[in-house]
């Protein structure tokens, strides 16, 4: 039970849900953009979340989006991350989305939701960060349409009183050579130890987008040029990849970063072994 | 074509169809008129001094009716020992444990008004694992220990943190250990747990105007919570009512007291009120008791040829911050702490210690599946020493009739056969064709073996009860004192009477709920004991009754009532059976043409008492505390990954000798229930502890339960010996087999990495780790 009480909204459209979070804003209310909410909920309800009121998107046309659109794949914000799966559009989006927690949470789950939420492992953007997707936002000043680039780094880069809308793809993505690792403690259903997605781009080059072996998602073309760097051995590789990771590997209870360390460097030899990179 | 009509066929369960529709109303499901709620406030310490509570912003809260703690009621409660304050009182000895308490008109607003209490805390030092608290200088958990009450075969060390010692002295344990050709010697450990049963624990409780008490609760035990509430509050028990409606999953957690003592308290704040306390699942997890904890120092000794001759045994249990069930868990574990091993000298020395973790309390195997860890660990380093087949050496040592067991009690004519056990097992699991293949460069399969054997620990005075009453048609209502937690046993008992009355289950009519006003008495629905004692009270109502149904209709059919007989719904001459009445003109009095009535209704009358036990006497262990022994055999074969450490548990199996399987599906049920659940235990159950002693997973989030997708193949089997003294022969099934799992998954993974693995629950990363350990350590 949230032990606290809130208002709640679901307004129709993207305008008035930008209104209502200007209108409560300027009544002093703090409010949050609300998607599948099982973050917000389960944050509330025990004491570590508090807000005076929702606003809910799940009636907003556009971020209930699922289909192509000239030569993008648009996902609405608010798809929830079995819809993707289900369609499987592309892919490698839904290998990122289907080991998110368990089947009956992935009907609540939204691709928007993960990929905004707090917390730090939002495997859902590993893909979108490998194929230059679109990231449509919306807010007090209209919507705007940012690149992936500019739409991330460490966390979604929303100005106060915005929230996403869409993501979109471009198609020829989806016909790429991927690959995808995802390790655990233990269970398959938790967050991971290490989740990686890889992709073959039209220059044989492999990218990879990292989530979880540091305290937040990121690609950086340093690492990716190390990984295709075809003089090096691997264990080399992944001694100077793990020089040119932003921060440190995480070390929680989940686990040490020692073992996600030796995690990291399979991960990448099973990578480079599935997508040829020798080829 | 078996004897029996309704033994050994798999009916549904009787309490199924409403438990997957919903219908099935659980406590926290009743809404008297006026309820309050009440919510906790829950320490976030593990040890320390309360300096202050203020309560005084969450009295003015909105709706709030009264906030309580532990100096409002200074009392201590414990089901063996009284050693619990229901709301900590000057200290916390746990994380999680409940320090204050507010009673609203709704559960909102008294989770609101919780958050508004504040709570100072001064740090006190930590015991963080028995080793701990037997130091000499470990600070005193329980300073007063030598004025709290406690049950005689409970042996409390006042002075230290030794809730209770259990010494078992059989033979002359240490000289054999010296004369033994072969010694192996380890240490084991496992941290506790929680029983995650599906439903949280909750309690409804009321004062009535006349001074009655009436509680709903969450419990595998209304007459023990009965009993001890009388006993505690110095109420008249006559005047308590427990009503327990059918609980969603007790696994031993709700086996003593749990919840009622402090809902006694909070509907007495509220003038009697009735006031609901419903767990969430931390609380459940956190603030009520869990599994227990263990550390373990095994030696045994054995001739060349694998043969055991001495065992020394040093279980140190972590009972967590209070006694209450953990005290009998450890001396249970004393009781049958060699396992199914005929061992002619042993010396066990169980400690039951207090520490700074949750408290512990019954669980699955009770004691059994503790010991069983380091003992069936033990056994496979015992025939990796002699070089023995780790099959070969339990064949060889397997307790058989004519053995005595550690309590020097004989092993009787009711013994299972675990040797056919082992046998059926070994084949199930394939173990001629392998226990370590190399299947490809990265990975292995092996396989590994475990042995059980659990008897119900119970005061040895224990019985139950058995009402059968009759409906006008001729059907019968079964009243008993057992509680339906989701094993079954009820539609079991059903059989056992249809058997008797040559009827079908169908016409068995049972009393899903138990209350305490009208039910027989009975101790617990713990043990695995319901279907043998209860049975043989169920089936001593059903003579019972049949013989007032022959009296009865032995007058109007002018025979004699011996030459009678009942099946099928009728009541007839045995050797002429056209000659007779239907039921239904007998349960309630023969009734003539004229309106004459004779004999009135059938009330069958039924009960069981435990015969021969005794108490074990306190320096030696000697008595016969057991009423029955289940002896078994489980095996799992595993797939590891030698890159990562992941693996998987692809197969189960088990076989028990339980006498006579009742109801093949049920039992089934109970084994696969049991060894998934010894599967958590073994892969990923424990709590995990930060160096104040704060559980860092105490959450589902964080505390991985075995999910479906996960379970590996099961094959199941049972051996029947019958049970001489066991309704139809049977004998307990329902726990035992979570027993050796726990065991056989680590000698599994022991055999494909090639390193001792003595610890659990074992993940992938603490595998890695032992295995660099260890090939550090050969290379120095």
């Amino acid at each position: 039970m949230i032990p606290f009480n809130f208002k709640y909204y679901r307004p129709a459209n993207i305008e008035e849900a930008v209104e209502l979070y200007q209108q409560l804003k300027a009544d002093g209310e703090k409010s949050i953009y609300y998607a599948g909410g099982t973050e917000i909920v389960t944050n509330a309800r025990d004491g570590q979340k508090k807000y005076d009121a929702l606003i809910d998107l799940k009636d907003i046309n556009e971020c209930l989006e699922h289909g192509e659109k000239n030569d993008e794949y648009v996902f609405g914000a608010c798809l929830t991350l079995n819809e993707i799966v289900e369609k499987d559009y592309f892919p490698l989006f839904s290998l990122a989305c289907r080991p998110v927690a368990d089947h009956t949470t992935r009907n609540q789950l939204t691709m928007g939701g993960n990929i905004c939420g707090k917390l730090p492992y939002r495997e859902v953007i590993l893909p979108l960060m490998l194929v230059e997707a679109n990231f449509v936002f919306a807010g007090p000043e209209g919507m705007r349409t940012v690149a992936a680039a500019e739409a991330y780094d460490k966390r979604m880069l929303l100005n106060e009183g915005e929230f996403l809308v869409q993501v979109k793809v471009p198609k020829k993505f989806a016909e790429l050579d991927y690959h995808d690792v995802r390790k655990v403690k233990q269970s398959e259903v938790d967050y991971p130890l290490l989740h990686l997605a890889a992709l073959k781009d039209e220059a044989d080059q492999i990218r990879i987008a990292f989530s979880s072996i540091c305290a937040f998602p990121f690609r950086l073309e340093d690492i990716e040029a190390i990984f295709n760097d075809s003089q090096l051995e691997m264990e080399e590789k992944v001694e100077q990849i793990v020089a040119k990771f932003p921060i440190p590997i995480k070390d929680d209870k989940r686990g040490s970063a020692d073992y996600r360390r030796l995690l990291l460097g399979q991960s990448l030899a099973e990578i480079w072994h599935k997508l040829g990179g020798d080829a | 074509m078996s004897e029996f009509k309704q033994i050994g066929r798999s009916f549904s369960r009787t309490d199924g169809l409403d438990k997957v529709h919903g219908k099935q109303e659980y406590v926290n499901d009743y809404q008297p008129t006026g309820l309050l709620h009440a919510a906790l406030k829950i320490s976030t310490h593990a040890h320390a001094k309360i300096k202050s509570i203020d309560t005084a912003e969450a009295e003015a809260a909105s709706g709030v009716q009264a906030v309580i703690t532990g100096d409002d009621f200074p009392v201590t409660l414990g089901l063996y020992m009284g050693d619990h304050p229901p709301l900590a009182l000057h200290k916390v000895r746990h994380y999680g444990e409940p320090v204050a308490a507010v009673i609203a008109n709704t559960e909102h607003q008294a989770k609101n008004a919780v958050e508004l209490i504040k709570v100072k805390y001064e740090d006190l030092e930590v015991i963080s694992s028995p080793t701990d608290g037997l130091k000499a200088n470990a600070p005193l958990l329980h300073e007063n220990m030598d004025e709290y009450t406690h049950i005689d075969a409970v042996h409390p060390e006042p002075g230290s943190n030794v809730a209770n010692h259990t010494k078992i002295r059989k033979g002359e344990a240490a000289q054999a250990i010296a004369d033994a050709e072969i010694v192996i010697e380890d240490t084991f450990s496992f941290p506790p747990c929680d029983h995650v049963a599906m439903e949280t624990r909750a309690v409804i409780s009321e004062i009535k105007a006349n001074g009655n008490v009436v509680i709903h609760s969450t419990t595998q035990a209304p007459f023990t919570v009965k009993e001890l509430l009388s006993f505690n509050f110095d109420i008249p028990v006559g005047k308590i009512k427990i009503i327990a409606p059918p609980i969603g999953g007790g696994f031993g957690g709700k086996a003593g007291i749990q919840l009622e003592g402090l809902g006694y308290l909070l509907t007495k704040a509220a003038d009697g009120r009735p006031v609901k306390l419903v767990n969430d699942r931390e609380e459940d997890m956190l603030s009520s008791p869990g599994h227990i904890g263990m550390e373990a120092k095994v030696r045994l000794g054995a001739t060349a040829d694998g043969k055991l001759i001495a065992a020394e045994l040093d279980y140190h249990f972590d009972a967590g911050a209070y006694a209450d069930y953990a005290v009998n868990v450890s001396n249970a574990a004393a009781i049958s702490c060699t396992g199914p091993y005929d061992i002619p000298n042993v010396r066990c020395d169980s400690l039951c210690v207090y520490t700074n973790h949750p408290f512990a309390t019954a669980f699955r195997g009770f004691g059994h599946v503790e010991l069983a860890f380091p003992i069936e660990r033990s056994m496979d380093l015992l025939a990796e020493k002699a070089g023995i087949d780790p099959v070969e050496i339990r064949m060889k040592n397997a307790i058989k009739e004519g053995d005595t067991s550690p309590t020097q009690s004989l092993m009787d004519a009711n013994t299972g056969d675990l040797r056919e056990c082992i046998k059926r097992a070994a084949k199930m699991i394939n173990w001629d064709q392998g226990s370590f293949i190399k299947k490809d460069e990265n990975k292995v399969i092996a396989k590994g073996f475990g042995l059980l054997w659990k008897s119900p620990a119970m005061p040895p005075n224990t019985g139950a009860g058995a009402i059968i009453t009759f409906n006008k048609d001729g059907s019968l209502n079964l009243h008993t004192g057992i509680m339906e937690i989701g094993q079954g046993s009820k539609t079991g008992l059903a059989q056992i009477v249809a058997e008797r009355f040559g009827t079908s289950p169908e016409n068995i009519h049972l009393v899903q709920e138990v209350n305490t006003e009208t039910a027989p008495h009975d101790w617990s629905t713990a043990a695995s004991r319901s279907l043998m004692m209860a049975g043989r009270a169920a089936l001593e109502a059903a003579d019972d009754a049949i013989d007032q149904i022959c009296r009865t209709a032995a007058i109007p059919l002018r025979c004699p009532p011996e030459d009678l007989i009942v099946e099928g719904g009728r009541v007839f001459l045995e050797d002429e059976p056209s000659i007779g009445l239907p039921l239904d003109d007998v349960v309630h009095g023969y009734v003539y043409e004229n309106g004459n009535a004779i004999e009135g209704q059938v009330i069958g009358r039924g009960n069981y008492i435990a015969r021969r036990l005794s108490g074990i006497d306190p320096e030696t262990g000697k008595g016969r505390p057991s009423l029955e022994y289940t002896l078994g055999a489980q095996a799992v074969e595993i797939e590891l990954d030698l890159n990562d450490y992941s693996y998987q548990i692809k197969k189960a199996v088990s076989c028990m000798d339980v006498g006579k399987v009742i109801n093949p599906n049920l039992a089934r049920g109970q084994v696969v229930g049991a060894i998934s659940m010894g599967i958590g235990l073994a892969r990923s159950e424990g709590f995990v502890f930060n160096s104040r002693e704060q559980v860092v997973n105490g959450v589902l989030r964080d505390y991985k339960v075995l999910r479906y997708g996960e379970e590996p193949e099961y094959e199941i089997d049972f051996v029947e010996t019958p049970q001489g003294d066991g309704p139809f022969g049977l004998r307990g099934l329902g726990e035992q087999g979570i027993i050796g799992i726990p065991g056989a998954i680590a000698n599994a993974l022991s055999r494909a990495t090639g390193v001792k693995l003595n610890y659990i629950p074992l993940l992938p990363e603490d595998i890695w780790q032992s295995v660099k350990e260890a090939s550090h350590n050969d290379s120095i």
